[in-house]
């Protein structure tokens, strides 16, 4: 994929060669951190289609998804089935999906195995907004 | 140091740095910390607390636990809505906040070589409750005087 516009300094993401926004599904368990998230892709220009309060959830929905997610942010820590496990069964549909694991346990190790099991990248909770538009810029324009 | 320290002290950041990142404008200071040893003495929960359980080398529990009108006022910024009485949104939001504390502790554990995980956090709702460890433990009560009320981060460690 191609960004037509990239404009760091008002943290706007840009659109696709087709002129629509990327899209993006958010699993985190926490209605606040799904809120908190969600606001700042929006600020950025991404659409987010669709959320998931767990691992389970989140599968499913990938399901019916997949081939139209430009992007999947997801939690580690989750009730039913955690993040690592979501990322795993993602990864089995489509090695190329973007996903960003986003976690408050980011010891060196954790992140290793996020990266081996397929992470395009790894994002620490609490988050800044510029640090989020930085790596997921990244992510979009190298995967 | 030693692990206690090395724990508390990583906690004492970890608590400082969620609360600013999520709260505007609130201040962040520590008491006096006080420390016991005990088989029988147990924590005491004093109103909303999330509990989380340390696995591996550190093995011990850590307890962030806030007055109920603390937790309401810290849950009403934290997702932008008034909250006046206690509901799941409340205890997901004191559950996030524990595992964001303690989980950015940890890491700075981990990546100094000590091999600790957590577990999800569990949420305790009640005045009074008193929670017993079965093994001994060193207990430290970290007192967090904020704008907003007073937190109260335990740490438990068993000692061997
Ligand atoms: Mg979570």
């Amino acid at each position: 994929m191609e960004l037509i516009k990239h404009d760091p300094e008002n943290l706007f993401m840009g659109t696709k060669r087709d002129g629509k926004k990327l899209t993006c599904m958010v699993v985190d368990d926490v209605p606040f951190m799904v809120k908190t998230l969600s606001k700042l892709l929006e600020k950025f220009g991404i659409e987010v289609v669709q959320t998931a309060a767990n691992g389970v959830e989140a599968v499913e929905k990938y399901k019916t998804l997949k081939g139209r997610l430009d992007l999947i942010t997801c939690d580690i820590t989750m009730p039913e089935m955690d993040g690592l496990q979501v990322l795993e069964k993602v990864m089995q549909f489509d090695r190329t999906q973007r996903v960003v694991m986003i976690s408050a346990l980011g010891s060196k190790e954790k992140v290793k195995t996020a990266m081996q099991l397929g992470a395009k990248y790894f994002i620490v909770k609490p988050f800044k907004a510029e640090d989020v538009f930085r790596i997921l810029s990244f992510v979009i324009t190298k995967f | 140091m030693g692990i206690k320290e090395d724990i508390t002290v990583a906690l004492y950041g970890s608590t400082k740095m969620v609360l600013k990142e999520y709260v505007d404008n609130i201040t962040v200071n520590f008491g006096e910390v006080t420390i016991a040893t005990s088989q029988t003495r147990p924590i005491i929960v004093k109103g909303c607390a999330s509990l989380i359980t340390l696995i591996g080398e550190l093995k011990g529990k850590v307890l962030v636990d806030l007055p109920l009108e603390t937790a309401l006022k810290i849950s009403s910024i934290m997702n932008d809505e008034e909250l006046t009485e206690f509901n799941d949104t409340v205890s997901m939001t004191i559950n996030e906040l524990a595992n964001m504390i303690v989980g950015n502790a940890i890491n700075k554990l981990v990546d100094a070589g000590i091999n600790v995980d957590i577990s999800i956090p569990s949420f305790i709702f009640g005045k009074e409750i008193a929670l017993y460890s079965s093994e001994a433990s060193d207990i430290l009560v970290v007192p967090v005087e904020t704008s907003y009320g007073n937190i109260f981060i335990t740490i438990s460690i068993a000692s061997k």
